[in-house]
């Protein structure tokens, strides 16, 4: 009988404890939704409301917003854009990586490990010299360009570790039937891996969706994207929270979306595949 | 499997899925470095180009006047390395717990879902919640509820303990979930018989976790340590949106630094000086992390 008791309490704890830390994890993103569909007014009263008539005034407020908008399509022509680019680079070298040995095959290796180790207030300042230097500033090709090296070594890293999980078998038998190599990597060895190279690209893509210093030191009018168009509103509007808060929840929500469908992969995206999750 | 003899179909392969990669990689990732250094031995104003060489006039400067720079440089170091012990201590406990036989069950792509939720938002958009509805004096919830406990207001601008304070519980909770997974995922893959014979031997819950469940997943707590802390020492959005480096230069780390003098003051090469010694340090600081911890045999 004590047993038991003992036994239920030590569950009940563990349960409070993530409980709580759940809780203090979800608070910020909770207040966030709860201010978006309040008025402004509403949004400022102190102490809070805490019963009050949702709205969704803020949202139609967005959507009417030429410049919210334009920054949608830009983060998403960007994102996009330097996901396939990136990917599509990704998916060959990681394979040859995985299955040759060559001459400077680790220098490279080591070479694309530390790009991800690089802070990127190095690249900051000369790509913006050069860019404005080439005419490029401002541009989708200078965004997606500097997105592409951004978000390369991990793509590399993570798809890297999914071919490897391939027996070699199965290549040679497609090589057998009269497969070239490219042809085997295009409709043997990319077929299987396809979920995990969807969780890398999704998750590079989250990468470019939610990146801020590149975008804040090297986009203008043309190429403004969603968290610099955040930032900035704040500035015209210092105490219309609601509104922020709208804006923040458009922001996230496809980034939650997108993780619910590949969370499966994230750890091994997140650690370059170090870590199998 | 690695090929190791290759026939000449097979280099041409090589090549060819190489070296678009190898194109982009040293072209916009190698180039920029070099153009940095370049920058960085000249006294570059954004206002007049060129700027002429004054050799390691910047360098000299940065190190041995300016204690700004000096200030910048520890803050990101100890302010990284204390986030991160921070996190692993807390992700090791949660996860843990997480995979607590009891609780494992419930464990499901949802929770997972729940976990990853403050570790991928724009952590712009989070500061700024932050900024506004949990900190700020007057209309923040933080404040609201130290007041009704009758609690002195917590004030990101006052004194220097406040702000990096503040945005080091904020960057904790964003981050550990992170840890957590990790740390999840390596306690899931640990051999239960470890632990039966653990039960069986009457081992306590606390001499379970230190004695069989750490050394066991060692290895991962050094990957969650590796990979946070390169991205802690980055760390720019949070500190950029909530104190923008103050009040004064507290919470300045060294990119907000080489951001305020490139793009305020103009002081092109200063700046690319003062990020290029930041390079020289990072990469010193992981590569011996990992060169110590065995990590990169088993990565590269």
């Amino acid at each position: 009988m004590k047993v038991r008791q003992a036994k239920s309490l030590r569950r009940f704890l563990k349960y409070l404890f993530l409980a709580v830390v759940a809780v203090i994890g979800l608070i910020p993103f909770i207040l966030i939704v709860l201010t978006s569909i309040k008025t402004t007014v509403d949004a400022l009263a102190m102490p809070p409301k805490w019963f009050f008539v949702p709205t969704l005034q803020n949202y139609q407020k967005l959507i009417a917003s030429i410049d919210f908008l334009k920054s949608i399509k830009n983060s998403l022509i960007i994102g996009v854009g330097a996901t396939i680019a990136a990917t599509g680079l990704g998916i060959t070298t990681s394979y040859t990586l995985t299955r040759f040995r060559f001459k400077g095959d680790k220098a490279f290796s080591y070479f694309i490990l530390a790009l991800r180790i690089v802070p990127p207030i190095t690249f900051v300042i000369p790509y913006f010299l050069i860019w404005r230097s080439l005419k490029l500033a401002d541009t989708y090709f200078s965004m997606i360009t500097m997105y592409v090296t951004l978000v390369l070594p991990l793509l590399i890293w993570m798809i890297r570790s999914f071919f490897a999980e391939i027996p070699y078998e199965i290549e040679e038998a497609a090589m057998v039937d009269g497969c070239t190599r490219w042809q085997t990597l295009r409709y043997v060895l990319i077929p299987t891996v396809i979920p995990g190279i969807m969780a890398s690209a999704t998750l590079s893509f989250i990468f470019v969706w939610n990146e801020f210093m590149f975008a804040l030191l090297n986009t203008g009018r043309n190429t403004r994207t969603l968290p610099i168009e955040i930032y900035n509103s704040l500035g015209y509007y210092q105490l219309d929270w609601a509104k922020l808060s709208s804006s923040a929840v458009i922001a996230i929500i496809p980034v939650i979306i997108i993780i619910a469908l590949t969370q499966k992969y994230i750890v091994r995206g997140l650690t370059m595949g170090a870590v199998k999750g | 499997m690695r090929i190791q003899r290759t026939t000449q179909e097979d280099r041409r392969f090589i090549l060819w899925s190489i070296f678009p990669s190898l194109f982009a990689v040293v072209l916009v990732g190698g180039v920029p470095v070099l153009y940095t250094f370049i920058l960085s031995l000249k006294d570059y104003q954004l206002i007049k180009p060129p700027g002429v060489y004054i050799g390691l006039g910047n360098y000299i400067d940065l190190l041995m006047n300016n204690p700004r720079y000096i200030h910048a440089l520890l803050f990101t170091i100890l302010f990284a390395a204390g986030a991160v012990v921070i996190e692993i201590v807390i992700g090791f406990l949660v996860a843990y717990v997480l995979a607590d036989e009891e609780v494992t069950s419930r464990y499901s792509s949802f929770i997972r879902t729940l976990i990853l939720i403050p570790f991928v938002v724009a952590p712009v958009v989070v500061s700024y919640t932050y900024k506004t509805l949990i900190y700020d004096v007057t209309f923040g919830y933080l404040n609201y509820f130290l007041q009704l406990v009758h609690l002195p207001v917590f004030d990101l601008s006052q004194g220097i303990y406040n702000a990096p304070i503040g945005i080091l519980i904020m960057e904790v909770i964003l981050r550990t979930p992170f840890v957590t997974l990790i740390l999840f995922a390596g306690i899931s893959s640990i051999d239960a018989s470890i632990f039966d014979a653990g039960a069986i031997d009457g081992v306590s819950w606390w001499k379970r976790m230190y004695l069989l469940t750490l050394p066991n997943i060692k290895p991962i707590i050094v990957v969650a340590f590796a990979f946070r802390f390169m991205d802690a020492l980055k760390m720019f959005d949070e500190i950029y949106v909530i104190t923008g480096g103050g009040p004064g230069y507290v919470t300045e780390n060294v990119s907000i630094f080489a951001v305020r003098y490139g793009f305020e003051y103009f002081r092109m090469g200063y700046a690319a000086a003062s990020a290029f010694i930041f390079l020289i340090v990072v990469l010193v600081l992981i590569m011996s992390f990992l060169k110590w911890s065995k990590f990169e045999e088993e990565m590269v």
